[in-house]
């Protein structure tokens, strides 16, 4: 190992992984880093990462990242444990960050998602909501994305390192498009692109495929989702498309929770969802 | 003189020979990209556009036009001001330290000669660029001699083929920030001052188009290489006025006839571009007095199967420039302009209420300064990876970004309002001060890629009415947003 590096005090940082309510696909990005992965190991301890090891080298920990919403009893414990036993606390991806694709239930009555899903909801133990671990304790820095960017991994491991900031970017992903040399799916082909109103960190990845982003980083630093909305509606949005749009991953960060309620309302579930799409007519 | 589509091939193999990387606008996954090309063929030949606020679309019309579009949804900005470059950076052990962002010389805007350096081959780590063995001439000041066939990194030696008059016009912009000042830019310098310019004129424009108004297009009358202007002629095909701009474009254009004829594709070998060249710079109105119409006509009734490379069509030279003119007429009455007092006006109105009624509409998004031809705005960060590698990383950057008004922990433009507001006054206003001229060149691309459609024309035409109902062009108030 290179002796060069600068760390602190020559202790290799004590980084734990949690889990909280998620589909463990952050923390899977994590031993997705593959080359790097052998580094990481080198360069931390890794002490508490369960989906790696089973071996626990215990707390207290400099680094801790948290994937999962707070959705359970259980979890508003562990958020709080976690909390006191880390330094730094990093929440990594939608669930984390914006209480994920299970915070949908935030906005129907208490019990309606359970029964549809469970025989016997009875038996199950939850909170009425789906949080951000943000809404429950200090967190010190929060990494978007559904899943979470690997490269965005490493850059705060990275960063910690030297304890240096990470470098996150808090604009458009229309920026990333931009910079990457795609054509605007929107302006070109009237795709309904969340790409204006979404935070960097993904490099783009959607639009340079072709289809439009679906907002899994959430909203970024200045979003104005109302104003983008009134232009997918001049394409022919429905509101039933426009509450679809906001409300997926991230449907619990204020600014697409709100844009996401203002159509669902009048969103009626026989209307058609008017998906993006222009061709020449001329 | 006029040519034929074929001699334009020609002159892009003669570039090629020269060594040059040629880039172009070129057709690909269904849509314009400034990309290499290798002949006309691999242009958007018979594609038009049609663009207006927030839209943008192709549309086929099967003839064999190269320049029915008006301008590419990129500029061949990020040709000379990359989206991103690795400065410099250091491996994981200290004895490895590399510029990838230029060759290490030291250059300043007093420096008028010519700079030969060599840069050694350099492996470098994941996010740098690889250099091979390069031999470089350029010199700051722009003026550098053309210098065929020699031992140059042809990667570094660019020739733009097809780009428009607002484009051309753009890199005068750029070479104003990047190359003029007390810090030029090396990677910047070292491409653009041996780039070969092929500007074709317009003879349409589309709903976003306003460079008529700010003196860019859609016609040219210096700052090239070499100009065409596309004309159709009655028998349906399509042919080009050919202007000579420079020594260089003098010089790429004898190897093309010789080229041409040497392929044994018909081309008049006796045609000369004569000397005493009036290079047309100043109102305009002097087409280069070099323009001459040889009467190639035997050459082309030679013709074989193959489209012959021809240097002449059976106009006269008086019929070619009323063409001409009637084209860049045609596409200025198509526009819409920009306020003729912009500057003045956006200085005394910065307090003014559209900004905040724009900050309604504005997604903050950045797409308009990215696609601006002019916009060069960068952030610079070092950054350590896990290895212990360290690398000092510049990316373009918006001031529609809080970031990029951040001192000290906080951003200055909190306001969507205050970001704005600094895009159309530095663009329109404050560029005059800073660089002696505007920041805009009318290409539209602004107003046409914003997803929302805010068109500054529109928003200052906004303020003007205001003004001119207050009889002057005064707003009141004293604190601006922020
Ligand atoms: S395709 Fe989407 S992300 Fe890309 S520039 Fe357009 S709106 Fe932005
Ligand atoms: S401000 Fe808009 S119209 Fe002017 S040069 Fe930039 S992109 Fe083109
Ligand atoms: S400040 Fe804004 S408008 Fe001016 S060059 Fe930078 S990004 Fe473009
Ligand atoms: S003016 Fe348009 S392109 Fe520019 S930041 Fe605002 S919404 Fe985006």
């Amino acid at each position: 190992m290179d002796m060069d590096r600068t760390s602190t005090e020559g202790a290799r940082p004590r980084v734990a992984i949690w889990k909280l309510a998620s589909c463990d696909g952050c923390q899977l990005s994590l031993l997705d880093l593959e080359d790097e992965l052998l580094t990481l190991a080198d360069v931390v301890d890794l002490a508490h990462f369960t989906e790696m090891s089973r071996t626990d080298l215990g707390g207290p920990y400099d680094l801790s990242f948290i994937e999962g919403s707070v959705t359970t009893p259980r979890d508003e414990v562990l958020v709080g444990e976690v909390r006191q036993i880390s330094r730094r606390l990093i929440a990594i991806g939608a669930c984390a960050v914006a209480g994920g694709i299970q915070s949908l239930r935030n906005y129907a009555p208490p019990g309606e998602y359970s029964s549809a899903v469970y025989a016997h909801p009875e038996y199950l133990s939850y909170l009425d909501t789906s949080m951000p671990v943000s809404a429950y304790v200090k967190v010190d820095l929060e990494l978007h994305g559904c899943p979470v960017d690997r490269y965005q991994l490493m850059e705060v491991i990275s960063a910690e390192l030297v304890s240096r900031k990470p470098v996150l970017p808090a604009f458009s992903v229309c920026q990333e498009c931009k910079a990457r040399g795609t054509v605007c799916l929107l302006v070109s082909k009237k795709e309904q692109c969340l790409g204006p109103v979404t935070r960097a960190g993904c490099g783009a990845i959607c639009p340079a495929s072709g289809r439009g982003c679906y907002g899994c980083f959430g909203p970024q630093e200045a979003a104005n989702p109302s104003s983008l909305s009134m232009r997918f509606i001049a394409d022919g949005a429905s509101s039933l498309r426009l509450w679809h749009l906001f409300h997926t991953f991230n449907s619990a960060a204020p600014p697409f929770s709100k844009e996401g309620l203002r159509y669902r309302d009048s969103a009626s579930s026989h209307e058609v969802e008017g998906v993006g799409g222009a061709s020449c007519d001329s | 003189m006029v040519v034929n589509r074929a001699f334009l091939d020609a002159l892009v193999a003669a570039l090629l020979e020269y060594g040059y990387r040629v880039l172009g606008p070129v057709f690909q996954n269904g849509s314009i990209v400034i990309d290499d090309l290798t002949s006309t063929a691999d242009m958007p030949v018979g594609w038009t556009d049609e663009q207006s606020p927030g839209n943008y679309r192709l549309c086929h019309s099967a003839d064999g036009q190269l320049f029915g579009w008006t301008v590419s949804p990129a500029s061949p900005k990020a040709l000379l001001f990359p989206p991103r470059v690795t400065v410099w950076q250091r491996g994981a052990g200290r004895d490895d330290f590399s510029v990838p962002f230029a060759q290490p010389v030291a250059i300043t805007g007093a420096t008028k000669s010519a700079i030969s350096t060599v840069s050694k081959p350099q492996s470098t780590g994941s996010t740098g660029k690889v250099l091979s063995d390069t031999e470089l001439t350029f010199s700051a000041s722009g003026t550098t001699h053309f210098n065929p066939r020699s031992n140059r990194d042809d990667r570094h030696l660019l020739a733009l083929v097809g780009i428009r008059p607002c484009e051309a016009a753009a890199l005068e912009i750029n070479d104003a920030v990047f190359m003029k000042g007390s810090f030029p830019d090396p990677f910047y310098c070292e491409r653009r001052s041996d780039m070969f310019l092929l500007v074709a004129e317009c003879a349409s424009s589309n709903a976003s188009c306003f460079c008529d108004s700010m003196g860019a297009g859609p016609g040219i009358d210096s700052g090239f290489d070499l100009a065409v202007t596309e004309m159709l002629d009655e028998d349906g095909e399509y042919s080009y006025f050919l202007r000579i701009g420079s020594q260089r474009g003098e010089e790429l254009f004898t190897v093309a006839v010789e080229q041409a004829s040497s392929i044994g594709v018909g081309t008049d070998p006796s045609i000369e571009p004569s000397t005493g060249m009036d290079r047309g710079e100043g109102d305009g109105k002097d087409i280069p007095t070099f323009v001459e119409l040889s009467d190639l006509s035997n050459s082309v009734s030679q013709s074989t199967s193959m489209q012959r490379a021809s240097c002449s069509l059976n106009y006269s030279l008086e019929e070619v420039l009323a063409k001409r003119d009637a084209q860049l007429q045609h596409a200025k009455e198509l526009q819409v302009g920009m306020h003729p007092r912009v500057a003045e006006l956006l200085r005394r109105n910065l307090d003014h209420p559209i900004f905040t009624d724009i900050a309604g509409r504005c997604l903050a998004c950045g797409n308009c300064t990215s696609v601006c031809p002019t916009c060069f705005c960068s952030d610079v960060v070092d950054k350590n990876d896990m290895h212990g590698a360290i690398s000092r990383e510049r990316s373009w950057s918006s001031c529609f970004n809080a970031a990029h008004s951040e001192l000290h922990g906080q951003p200055v433009r909190h306001s969507v309002a205050s970001r704005y507001r600094q895009w159309l006054t530095h663009k329109f206003s404050n560029w005059y001060d800073q660089f002696g001229t505007s920041g805009c060149v009318g290409c539209g691309r602004c107003i046409t890629w914003c997803p929302v459609g805010i068109d500054v024309r529109q928003e200052v035409a906004g303020i003007a009415s205001d003004a001119d109902m207050k009889g002057d062009m005064q707003s009141t108030g004293s604190h601006g947003p922020s």
